[in-house]
């Protein structure tokens, strides 16, 4: 309430100079009912509100606020923040920018695109505000402008994927579809891994009529999951690093780690620690990151860390399950995967490594029993369906094994070529030397295809003797 | 007198005209829950350690229970996820837990009244309960319920004489995970109505994970911090049991975060497909290949993504024909700075994304939308929108509002149809005061409630009240409500499209649905809105099993049952 009326009171001050100057009154302070469990967070936002209000006429202060609340996605709050940051200094265009952002957020498109129209026409060469502006009139369906935007960018940069992107989709819009494909291709080829521009372009092809193009793209989109081109905007980078909550360092080591970055990933683990020692999941995390770096006894630790601060996370008994796996300690293997069961007993993965231990022990029936619960869980888990079908096909049991291997080739991917062969070799076990020579012959195309030459010389092998065989009789 | 009053108001002692008068406008919805004996609070019991289920259910179901003519509403409560541990807030004094069921006295008295009965029908059922479908498995001609559960499922039969009898494990179709949405779907052609369970995440309060705000607060977890689970589909063997072909059919072949599901026939095969609304990943659509399989499409139908190819926190669905062009049109509700997605189809079983050229990007963006229906309010003969909304992370403004311990309430939305081109133009501001309200509103159920002609609605709100929407604006046009019936199988005509033939107009056609929406069952019956217009030249009825049939010599404002087998047989659309 304190910081309400003294919003109020600037607010009032900053009326009369605007009479001598300033074309609006300053909007007050945002109210701040911001909540957060992490003291440096709390400390971050309290010292910037503070700053803000000691020096309500400094634009630095006001943006620096906005910056932070804005970091933490309070976007409506951030929105006064820079709106007073740039009334206040009106020739810095990076209080403008990041309004226009933030308006863009909050879906206020309307708001969006009159302020970046405003920074692209002062500064032309800022991209990423060519680019906002574009898809907020493409959101807005205006579709002339939003083209107009768009053709510009490509024009002035023509190695840029998301500028050919954007272009296709109001190109799309308009029907105009055959340009539209064109560009999408454009984007693709700029950057191969352009998982939206590879769906627009399938959905184009499909427009067009061109099944063929259009299945292939989907497969490219398929396999591209969320990859986009590297941002590179330093105004949302400068706002972005001042996150300082823990969730933001673990996702910040999940990216790094999926970049192949394991120390990197390691570091930002430990960085989410310590802002909050009693977050255990970078303490999860980390026992599978180090133990991938071969750091044994520190993945241990963290282990035995996180089991104090949560001794009901299956995670964490399954994380510590495959490190005592991988140290082939079974015994404490087996323990970890049962206790993970326990805290969660639809956990496919826990149930399946609890099986493949079990196996190795002989014990086919119970392994056959984890197994057939994980599958239970998760009816598209293909490595379970797998081990079930080599259990049946040790058995005997041909034609049970085959109808489980046969759920293993529900996906395309680079296991899919060893599924074949597997489900050849089966069949070939079963006497049905026709199916068996069928399903080599995939294994062999699909082994082909992916370079698999280890898999591809197996194939060929077994081939040979299933053919050999079947002439022979 | 009448002379009078005219000189009075033509009277103008300037010389001037008078000023025309505003007419008196009223709002288009008014909430009668309260007035009407819908007396029930929905209590989530939210804690601290925010277990997930606390915030996705729960919802509500419109139906005939007892066959009187009017609509029962059966709403559903979430209870306490583990009673071990203290709430944030205690329930309201006078509070029920568990599902409850209220009877419409409508036809006995005449006056739209509801009577709480859940004890004498038993399906008081206490648990954390979220979804709920309406459908009559065994064609007795009364409508039984499946209820989701985070935990075990539930299948009441309608005994036929105000009871129900809760024969899960005889049926076999109980399944233990939490389940959300479900439907009833005649997927095999053979008259007996199938089931369709949505499975979400693989939560357990012993594994309860711990989630952040984007400011650092605790907040519930995205569904992304768990593991997708499959879907369950129970085939109906006839005789009181079902067989689960999850696996055999294909629809186990892939897990996801199920919470909505829709059932048409959505590639124009002639037969029922199943779309489902995943959060936060591809929704599926599950295509019946006519022999017992589904095959997932939903990516080269276009049904999968929004137009940017990125998956949205899919929740709830709805699927109509919009624009009158005898194509179905979807509609996905997702979280807030997503809006929803809205697929146009070519008829050919391919969709677009259209959401902003029905002018619904915008309006929707600063929501989440859960509860979600197609229907014509002013039956102008167009299907107009609602969306029951509200939010699954913290609204920091609200930390100071009187529900502060559940900062998640949003508006909900009224949309009016346009028509031609011009898309949706919201009109919640002019909806009454009931639809200003903010609430975190979950289910959404559709249905004439009064027989007035007019749709009118029922909107779950998770720690709020059951709000009854009764329509007002419905007198702006004609109207005709159809039942189905069917004497052999499929006894109401679950999956039949119900065309309105007009000479010189486009036929309305519609569909015989309960499901859609989210975790909630809407009125069976199909309604046209006809606009100042009441001249009907036919009804066609396109049965699920294949048949088709005309009836003519029907009359507006009023609501019929079509027999089949009773109308002139049709082939072709």
């Amino acid at each position: 309430m304190k910081i309400w009326r003294n919003g109020l009171i600037v607010a009032l001050l900053l009326g009369l100079s605007a009479a001598k100057g300033y074309s609006t009154s300053l909007p007050a302070l945002p109210k701040l009912d911001l909540s957060s469990d992490f003291a440096g967070v709390s400390r971050q936002i309290s010292e910037a509100n503070a700053a803000a209000h000691a020096q309500p006429n400094d634009p630095e202060a006001n943006g620096k606020l906005g910056m932070i609340l804005d970091t933490y996605q309070q976007y409506a709050a951030a929105a006064i923040c820079y709106r007073r940051a740039h009334q206040l200094a009106p020739t810095e265009f990076k209080w403008l920018y990041d309004l226009a952002y933030v308006e863009m957020k909050l879906g206020q498109y309307r708001r969006a695109v009159t302020h970046f129209r405003m920074v692209v026409k002062t500064h032309p060469d800022y991209m990423p505000a060519q680019l906002h502006l574009a898809g907020c009139l493409l959101y807005l369906h205006q579709l002339a402008e939003s083209r107009a935007v768009y053709e510009e960018i490509v024009k002035k940069y023509p190695g840029n994927p998301e500028g050919f992107y954007g272009l296709g989709r109001t190109e799309a819009e308009q029907g105009d579809t055959k340009e539209a494909a064109a560009a999408f291709q454009k984007a693709c080829e700029l950057f191969p891994r352009y998982e939206a521009a590879h769906y627009a372009l399938a959905m184009a092809y499909r427009t067009l009529g061109q099944a063929q193009k259009a299945k292939e793209q989907f497969a490219e989109y398929r396999a591209n999951t969320v990859a986009v081109p590297p941002e590179v905007d330093p105004l949302r980078a400068a706002v972005q690093q001042l996150d300082q909550t823990p969730a933001h360092y673990l996702q910040r080591g999940l990216d790094l780690e999926q970049a192949g970055d394991l120390q990197g990933a390691i570091k930002a683990h430990l960085e989410a620690i310590k802002l909050d020692p009693n977050f255990v999941q970078p303490y999860i995390n980390l026992i599978q990151l180090y133990a991938r770096a071969g750091e044994y006894e520190k993945a241990e630790q963290e282990y035995r860390a996180a089991v104090r601060l949560n001794p009901h996370r299956s995670d964490c008994y399954y994380n510590y399950g495959v490190l005592m796996f991988d140290l082939k300690k079974y015994t404490e293997a087996e323990t970890a995967f049962r206790r993970s069961i326990a805290n969660n007993p639809y956990y496919a993965q826990a149930h399946n490594n609890l099986g493949a231990l079990l196996e190795m022990q002989g014990h086919l029936h119970q392994a056959l029993n984890e197994y057939r619960q994980a599958v239970q869980a998760r009816p598209d888990y293909r490595l379970a369906h797998f081990h079930i079908g080599q259990i049946l096909a040790n058995q005997g049991d041909f034609k049970g094994a085959i109808q489980e291997f046969q759920k293993t080739l529900t996906l395309d991917d680079a296991r899919t070529p060893t599924f074949l062969l597997v489900l050849g070799i089966t069949y070939a076990r079963a006497g049905d030397s026709q199916n068996a020579v069928t399903y080599l012959q995939k294994a062999e195309a699909e082994a082909a295809a992916r370079h698999q030459t280890s898999v591809l010389a197996s194939v060929n092998h077994i081939l040979k003797e299933v053919e050999n065989h079947s002439s022979s009789h | 007198m009448l002379f009078t009053t005219l000189a009075l108001a033509g009277f103008n002692p300037r010389g001037r005209a008078a000023p025309a008068r505003m007419p008196v406008r009223r709002p288009l919805f008014r909430d009668a829950a309260a007035e009407t004996g819908l007396d029930c609070f929905l209590y989530v019991a939210p804690t601290r350690q925010h277990y997930m289920p606390e915030i996705i259910g729960a919802g509500v179901a419109l139906f005939d229970y007892d066959n009187d003519g009017d609509l029962d509403v059966y709403v559903l409560q979430d209870g306490p996820v583990n009673p071990g541990v203290k709430p944030l807030e205690p329930p309201p004094a006078g509070w029920k837990p568990g599902n409850r069921l209220f009877r419409n006295m409508l036809s006995e008295t005449g006056k739209l009244h509801f009577v709480d009965v859940t004890e004498k029908a038993g399906v008081g059922n206490i648990g954390i309960a979220m979804g709920v479908a309406v459908g009559d498995y065994d064609n007795d001609g009364y409508q039984d319920l499946y209820v989701t559960n985070f935990g075990h499922n539930i299948l009441y039969h309608n005994n036929g004489d105000g009871t129900f009898t809760d024969v899960t494990q005889q049926a076999g179709v109980d399944d233990p995970r939490w389940s959300t949405s479900a439907a009833w779907v005649d997927y095999d052609g053979d008259g007996l109505l199938d089931l369709f369970v949505c499975n979400y995440v693989d939560f357990t309060v012993a594994d309860n994970k711990r989630c952040y705000a984007p400011a650092g607060e605790l907040d519930y977890c995205s569904p992304r911090s768990y593991n997708p689970q499959t879907s369950r589909l129970f085939r109906n063997l006839g005789n009181g049991r079902f067989e689960d072909v999850s696996g055999s059919s294909g629809i186990g072949s892939q897990s996801g975060y199920g919470l909505g599901v829709i059932c048409a026939d959505f590639d124009r095969d002639g037969r029922a497909d199943i779309y489902v609304a995943n959060d936060s990943a591809a929704n599926f659509l599950w295509l019946n290949q006519g022999n017992g399989t589904f095959k997932e499409g939903a990516l080269e139908a276009g049904l999968a993504y929004s137009a940017d190819g990125l998956a949205k926190a899919g929740m709830g669905l709805a699927a109509d024909d919009i624009d009158n062009d005898g194509h179905l049109e979807v509609i996905v509700t997702n979280l807030t700075g997503e809006g929803v997605t809205l697929f146009r189809g070519d008829g050919e079983g391919l969709y677009d994304d259209a959401t902003a050229q029905f002018r619904l990007a915008q309006t929707t963006f600063g929501h989440t939308g859960y509860g979600v229906g197609f229907f014509d309010y002013d039956n102008d003969g167009l299907m107009d929108l609602f969306i029951a909304n509200g939010a699954m992370v913290i609204i920091e403004s609200l930390r100071a509002h009187q529900k502060g311990f559940y900062p998640y309430a949003q508006k909900n939305q009224l949309f009016h149809n346009q028509g031609a081109g011009k898309g949706f133009r919201e009109v919640t501001d002019s909806a009454g005061p009931g639809l200003q309200l903010v609430e975190v509103s979950r289910g959404a159920a559709f249905g004439d409630i009064n027989n007035d002609g007019a749709v009118d609605l029922v909107v779950t709100n998770a720690n709020g009240p059951l709000q009854l929407f009764i329509n007002e604006a419905g007198a702006q046009g004609h109207w005709l409500l159809v039942r189905l019936e069917s004497a052999k199988g499929n006894r109401f005509g679950v999956g039949a499209e119900v065309g309105l033939l007009r000479r010189g107009q486009p036929t309305l056609w519609r569909r015989a649905h309960t499901d859609g929406s989210m975790l909630s069952a809407s009125d069976i019956r199909v309604h046209f809105g006809l606009g100042n217009n009441p001249k009907i030249d036919a009804v066609a009825v396109h049965w699920p099993d294949g048949s088709k049939e005309q009836w003519g010599n029907i009359r507006a404002d009023r609501i019929v049952t079509l027999r089949k087998g009773t109308g002139r047989s049709i082939s072709g659309a």
